[in-house]
């Protein structure tokens, strides 16, 4: 990752540290796989990712102590907002980094965004996050408070979605993270824990996630996964 | 290790240093080549939104006239090349002045950012394709 990338991306978490708002946040995607070097502590672990994004979870419903305008936090930094596709999901770009809010679909789903007024923003709600959202970790990195989802959550979560992406780059690397991640997991001795938050997920998500790994033949960690 | 058995497209293999390629030369400049595209696809709508934002927010400079005695206050800026005064009053509010101040900030930020698009732009064309344009 660019320096410019990484020093920007920390200055929009510190803003959002400042405005009160971090707290209520889980940092997703990429930058996830960054912070963990902070769980795992191991020289081993590689932190390389290549990413202009930073995917900010919002747990629904959420509760902000203040109205806080978002954009105008980041406006000076010349991030400005942006409305893709018919549906007008916001963005807030910059040419180093793009800011996205996610929050967990329910129910039958739709395509229109989430709105979240509190914050002027608006979301798009995606399967499969409230898995993220009920396995988290927080960890202190860059003088910041960060809250992520425990690095087994963030693996299965990537072995559940890797098929559903229609981009072939996001596909592979979907793949390469949870796999990264999963390996970081067994030398860090928590491969109990990766079984306990696989156990407690859906079957038909447990079964989907195998039948995912079939695909991409990692048997090793399909037995893992198993193993009682 | 997990992940060394990924079977025909799934090549992109990783290190402690990032990515190598697969083993398919062709799959993986064509995984390079889609990325430079969609960041080159990026770069130019984003380029596009810069362009918007600038011509929402006015630009010169705010200009002080005394006409017998008198201070009255314009905004000159240029339009087609040629110097043109628009009248803003005998006094400016503070209000004014303010987002006045924001906006020439932003402006230059915006044009600042406009020109390292424009290079990562030519950069990316030119990975793509050589000289040839897009």
């Amino acid at each position: 990752m660019e320096k410019k990338t990484f020093n920007l991306s920390i200055e929009v978490l510190k803003r959002f540290e400042r405005a009160g708002v971090l707290k209520h946040f889980i940092i997703i995607g990429s930058w996830s796989i960054y912070f963990y070097k902070h769980y795992f502590n191991a020289k081993s672990y590689s932190t390389f990712i290549r990413t202009m994004d930073i995917d900010f979870l919002i747990p629904i419903p959420s509760k902000f102590p203040d109205n806080v305008r978002i954009f105008d936090l980041l406006e000076d930094l010349g991030f400005i907002e942006e409305y893709k596709g018919s549906e007008g999901y916001m963005k807030i770009s910059h040419p180093d980094l793009t800011v996205e809010f996610l929050v967990p679909e329910r129910g039958r789903g739709h395509d229109e965004p989430y709105l979240i007024p509190q914050l002027s923003i608006n979301a798009i709600p995606l399967r499969y996050l409230d898995f993220l959202v009920e396995n988290t970790i927080s960890i202190s990195a860059e003088g910041l408070r960060i809250k992520l989802p425990h690095p087994a959550a963030y693996a299965l979560h990537k072995f559940i979605i890797f098929k559903r992406r229609r981009n072939a780059d996001k596909h592979d690397r979907d793949i390469e993270g949870a796999l990264r991640v999963f390996q970081a997991l067994m030398d860090h001795g928590d491969a109990a824990e990766v079984r306990r938050i696989f156990g407690k997920m859906h079957k038909k998500w447990q079964k989907t996630i195998i039948d995912n790994l079939r695909t991409i033949k990692e048997e090793d960690v399909i037995s893992i996964l198993e193993a009682r | 290790m997990f992940g060394n058995r990924f079977d025909n497209r799934y090549q992109t293999m990783y290190t402690k240093n990032g990515y190598l390629f697969g083993n398919d030369a062709e799959d993986g400049m064509g995984l390079i080549k889609g990325v430079l595209r969609e960041e080159l696809g990026n770069s130019l709508r984003l380029k596009d939104s810069y362009y918007k934002e600038l011509k929402k927010r006015p630009g010169g400079s705010i200009v002080e006239k005394r006409i017998r005695g008198h201070k009255y206050y314009y905004l000159a800026f240029r339009d087609c090349g040629k110097v043109r005064f628009v009248y803003k009053g005998k006094t400016l509010s503070k209000e004014f002045l303010v987002e006045f101040e924001k906006s020439r900030r932003l402006r230059k930020r915006y044009k600042e950012l406009v020109r390292q698009l424009n290079a990562r732009i030519k950069y990316i064309r030119k990975a793509l394709h050589g000289k040839e344009n897009v």
